[in-house]
């Protein structure tokens, strides 16, 4: 019953007075524009970070089972590169301990 | 563009030390023990001769941390934490601070680290340290359990934790590495060190007249197989986690240590190891593991996105390398 009563007024007097008629419309306007401002800005910055995302992680290199192979790749997003042969050179230095899972 | 450019491109764009310094034999004074279930080894580019009394006392720390930290006597610090869950219980600030870190990390890896898996490490059959366990396993009551580390309380303040029931706590790995790295802090004091903590290794400064510590990440198994890559470790920790060691059969099916916190069972990933070079042990223990976990690609993207250094091996036998290791690697020329 109250709300029925509010609308009513609310009506009459949009349309006892035109500039509050007017005022009215122009702030339902700005909300309208705000709103789809605020959903373009948000679908922007998304479509942005994940740019930033992808472009910032470098890609793998990937070695294979063994050095005899001698075929090497490189993994960008999106794919595996193979790579030509490499050439071998015997170890410069001799390790004093070595990493490994648990002894 | 052929091949061969593509790759001697991608060669300019890695550091390649042009001169290897010659290295006379083992010329360090070194020190070996067992302890933590493991293999300890010292080194000491020692200027005034006192590397004994500097080795005698590294060796008493493994002792003392290994009498409070261990699961596999009833009496330890972290055993009687681990027998009385809901209440607060106060214990040592090194406990609490192991613990802080292990809970840290647990957060950062999503999980992937947990430390809450000693139920799910016993119903998988790893119930006494591995140098007394049979290579079969019977089978062991409780079901396997998945981690559940955001459930356990610490205040570091009083110091004290709290435990939710049927939650226990396993600080194995992240143990070693911490004390592994307070051990280098001690040998600091006499000279550039190295420590290995069973295949965790811990470098301080490079020894005079080298740029690192030479080291190398050994080829999953071990055995007679080369290395997989050499690398001069200096100020950084190089740790791996790995399936091809610490195995068992139970009940007919091969199972081993590193349990997957998302199912309570032995991790079935496409890894065998995972290296992670990092500036402590315990970050670059907790990401070995969690990246094994993870598997190839997701673990590998774990470590890319954090531009973290660390290296995967698969089932398959291939490497994959983040650019941030490879940087560090001197051979095989990459």
């Amino acid at each position: 019953m109250t709300s029925t009563k509010n609308t009513s007024t609310r009506s009459t007097n949009t349309r006892t007075n035109p500039r509050q008629a007017a005022r009215v419309r122009a702030i339902r306007w700005m909300k309208g524009l705000l709103l789809a401002g605020s959903v373009a800005a948000s679908l922007l910055g998304t479509q942005l970070l994940a740019e930033k995302d992808t472009a910032g992680i470098p890609p793998a290199i990937v070695r294979p089972s063994t050095v005899q192979e001698a075929r090497w790749q490189q993994a960008p997003a999106g794919g595996t590169q193979e790579l030509g042969p490499v050439p071998t050179a015997a170890a410069p230095l001799r390790p004093v301990a070595r990493s490994r899972s648990s002894r | 563009m052929t091949q061969s450019d593509f790759y001697y491109n991608q060669m300019q764009t890695l550091p390649v030390i042009d001169e290897q310094p010659s290295l006379p034999g083992d010329p360090w004074p070194s020190h070996r023990f067992r302890a933590m279930g493991s293999e300890i080894a010292l080194w000491l580019d020692d200027e005034e001769g006192d590397a004994c009394v500097a080795f005698s006392r590294v060796e008493r720390l493994f002792r003392r941390l290994e009498a409070r930290l261990t699961r596999f006597d009833a009496n330890s610090e972290l055993s009687r934490l681990n027998a009385r869950p809901e209440r607060w219980v106060q214990v040592s600030p090194l406990l609490a601070d192991v613990l802080g870190q292990a809970l840290a990390l647990a957060e950062k890896t999503g999980g992937l680290f947990d430390p809450t898996l000693l139920p799910a490490l016993e119903a998988a059959g790893y119930t006494t340290s591995f140098e007394r366990m049979g290579k079969k396993q019977q089978a062991v009551s409780g079901s396997p359990q998945p981690g559940r580390w955001p459930e356990v309380r610490l205040d570091p303040l009083r110091p004290a934790v709290w435990l939710p029931s049927e939650v226990r706590l396993d600080l194995g790995g992240i143990g070693k590495g911490y004390t592994a790295q307070l051990a280098l802090d001690l040998l600091a004091a006499w000279g550039a060190a190295l420590v290995d903590a069973g295949g965790d290794l811990v470098a301080g400064a490079p020894p005079r007249g080298l740029p690192g510590w030479p080291v190398a990440v050994a080829a999953p198994g071990g055995g007679d197989a080369p290395d997989l890559f050499h690398l001069w470790l200096a100020q950084a920790a190089l740790a791996t986690s790995g399936i091809d060691y610490r195995r068992w059969q139970q009940n007919g099916r091969p199972a081993h240590h590193l349990i997957d916190p998302r199912t309570g069972r032995p991790t079935t990933g496409d890894l065998v190891t995972a290296t992670v070079l990092a500036p402590e042990a315990t970050t670059a223990e907790g990401w070995g593991t969690a990246s094994l976990i993870a598997g190839r690609e997701r673990g590998l993207d774990l470590l890319l996105a954090r531009e973290m250094a660390g290296a995967l091996t698969t089932t398959g036998g291939k490497s994959l390398l983040t650019p941030a290791f490879a940087g560090h690697v001197v051979w095989p020329v990459l």
